[in-house]
């Protein structure tokens, strides 16, 4: 196992810009209700700002989740077909999922350049709606290499039957 | 060719993909963007997997996801669940299965600030297992109330399940949490239940505590006064209509970290762990959104559901009994899928013909957690039942099968209760004036 890959990929810093974005979200609604309440004074636009930045925030948590392996999926047919079974069906479901997030990618790479070619902003504050989205965007792209080295490090599993960790990028992460 | 025909084969690949170990929500999307293209082209199927996407992601509605969880994983590294418990305890440990009751009422209270019964199974395992196991309790009881009280986490508001299906069948989430209350609170009264008759049938499973003075009960409650606070601020700005849900989610998401820094419990480590639990979980659940609108999407289009709806009305059965049919289906379905995958995987088929039949959406959205919930404690697999085996590790499986069957038996009656009775989930909501299910 490569341990730079996985700290270099930085899956976890990715998602930590997501986290930052969630307290700001939470803060600038916490302060809108109370000058709501205190003055009468809402902060004008926090809809539409939080809206932004939930998208990005979002966007950031996939690469660490790709990277975990951290998915919803059913695997009653591995366990009853066998180990090796499993591995296949495991790498099947892989590269299944590198093969969305490659369509996924490419949808937000055309809708983030039809929102720039439009130069759609929000309502009240009329900010441009295009730099948020080219950021989540381009975390949307990072699934690409995480989801890559996942099918690599489990294709390595597969031939040489054993593995440094389970979870290699985010365990070598996780030692930072 | 038929879309009817289409939207089979499109149930039928979904199955396939999901027996392929492919992530659920990734299967919902492959299997509608691939049905929609065959019925519509694939140039527009394909701008699907981004409408669908950046509608969800960008929705703020759905933005309390990842705040509920901030919260839920600040409560636990700050042991704000160490104090619901002790401060449960302090109140009812002196009776026959006292910290059995504490155990519930502290799932309650732990629900009501987490939102998801496997977290709350498994931070309450941690808690009140050892407690229970060292104080003698019978380990069935002592497993069972655990993986019985952690199901209260997605019953009680604020709910991650309710979130997503108030998204899904567009109907308002406030009107969920406040329809939920009732259902929640009873849920807890035959829990206890469940327990007293327990330990009047075996009371060596439960003995007694010590009984606290008032004094000693006043000393604990003061020092649970952060998740008293935490309680007060988000159940109640909720229910007293003080705060919109988002508000509410931020606000606790904010308190809860403010008491994990406030007890030192902020380290590096700490932070990273609640990083981690909230980016993946968060990614998780909205992945599994976005597949389900892709799909959702392309079979409303084949329009199947209507026709399923049409034929099973033309069926002339009671409602009773269709919804009798679907509670038995959901068990099944909530004892082998994660709770928010069984929900959507059924969500386009199951929804219309609830609605067709004449039932309100809130109703069955209580409904179909509730019956979700206590599939997590059905066995052969009951998601719950294996969380909790991973915490306890002495504790054999069987062990704690045995210790959830009075549990499960309480459940099936509240659950009788509660769909024969659509009011007693209804009257609160509309009381309040709530806006009520969006037909």
């Amino acid at each position: 196992m490569n341990q730079g890959s996985g700290r270099g990929l930085g899956t976890r810093w990715i998602a930590l810009i997501g986290l930052v974005g969630f307290v700001v979200v939470a803060l600038a609604t916490i302060i809108d209700v109370l000058l709501r309440w205190l003055f009468s004074m809402p902060i004008d636009g926090v809809a539409e700002i939080s809206r932004l930045i939930v998208a990005v925030s979002i966007a950031s948590f996939f690469p660490l989740a790709l990277a975990d392996r951290h998915h919803i999926s059913i695997e009653f047919l591995g366990a009853a077909l066998g180990a090796r079974a499993r591995l296949w069906l495991d790498l099947i479901a892989h590269i299944v999922t590198l093969i969305f997030f490659i369509a996924l990618g490419w949808q937000f790479v055309l809708y983030t350049l039809e929102i720039t070619e439009s130069g759609e902003a929000t309502w009240v504050l009329a900010w441009k709606v295009a730099p948020w989205w080219t950021v989540a965007t381009a975390f949307m792209l990072t699934c690409m290499p995480v989801q890559a080295l996942v099918i690599f490090y489990h294709v390595k599993l597969m031939l040489l039957g054993s593995n440094d960790s389970p979870h290699p990028l985010t365990d070598a992460e996780g030692k930072g | 060719m038929d879309p009817i025909v289409v939207a089979s084969i499109g149930l039928i690949g979904m199955f396939v993909l999901i027996a392929l170990h492919i992530p659920i929500g990734i299967a919902m999307a492959v299997a509608g963007c691939v049905g929609f293209g065959v019925l519509n082209g694939f140039g527009p199927a394909i701008t699907l997997v981004a409408t669908e996407p950046v509608g969800v992601i960008s929705n703020l509605d759905l933005a309390v996801i990842p705040l509920f969880l901030l919260m839920g994983s600040f409560a636990g590294v700050s042991g704000l669940s160490a104090d619901i418990y002790q401060l449960a305890y302090a109140m009812m440990g002196h009776r026959k299965g006292g910290l059995a009751l504490a155990t519930i009422g502290g799932c309650a209270g732990f629900g009501a600030v987490c939102g998801s019964s496997l977290a709350t199974a498994a931070t309450m395992g941690r808690v009140a297992l050892p407690e229970m196991l060292k104080r003698g309790y019978a380990p069935t009881l002592a497993t069972g109330s655990i993986a019985a009280g952690g199901t209260l986490g997605m019953l009680i508001p604020p709910s991650v399940i309710m979130v997503v299906y108030a998204f899904l069948a567009e109907q308002f989430v406030i009107t969920l949490f406040i329809a939920a209350l009732i259902p929640g609170l009873i849920a807890v009264f035959f829990h206890f239940i469940a327990i007293g008759i327990v330990v009047r049938i075996r009371p060596e499973s439960g003995p007694a505590g010590e009984r606290m003075s008032w004094a000693e009960r006043w000393a604990v409650a003061r020092q649970s006064w952060g998740v008293v606070l935490l309680l007060v601020a988000v159940i109640g700005g909720i229910y007293g209509g003080v705060f919109t849900v988002t508000e509410a989610a931020s606000l606790g998401a904010g308190l809860a970290f403010l008491f994990t820094v406030g007890r030192r419990k902020f380290t590096a480590e700490s932070f990273w762990l609640v990083l981690k639990e909230t980016a993946s979980n968060t990614a998780m659940i909205y992945l599994i959104i976005a597949g389900a609108s892709v799909f959702t999407y392309f079979i409303t289009t084949t329009k199947m559901p209507n026709a399923l709806v049409d034929a099973i009305v033309e069926m002339n059965l009671s409602p009773l009994v269709i919804i009798g049919v679907l509670m038995v289906a959901f068990l099944i379905l909530g004892s082998i899928f994660d709770t928010i995958a069984a929900m959507v995987i059924t969500m386009p088929f199951v929804y219309p013909l609830v609605l067709g039949i004449g039932y309100d959406p809130i109703w069955w959205g209580i409904v179909l957690v509730m019956v979700i919930e206590i599939g997590m404690i059905t066995p052969p697999i009951g998601m719950n039942v294996f969380v909790l085996y991973g915490v306890a590790k002495t504790v054999p499986l069987r062990t704690i099968f045995a210790g959830i069957v009075p549990f499960l038996c309480a459940d099936l009656v509240r659950l009788a209760i509660i769909v024969l009775f659509p009011i007693i989930t209804l009257w609160l909501p509309t009381y309040m004036g709530m806006n009520m299910g969006q037909n």
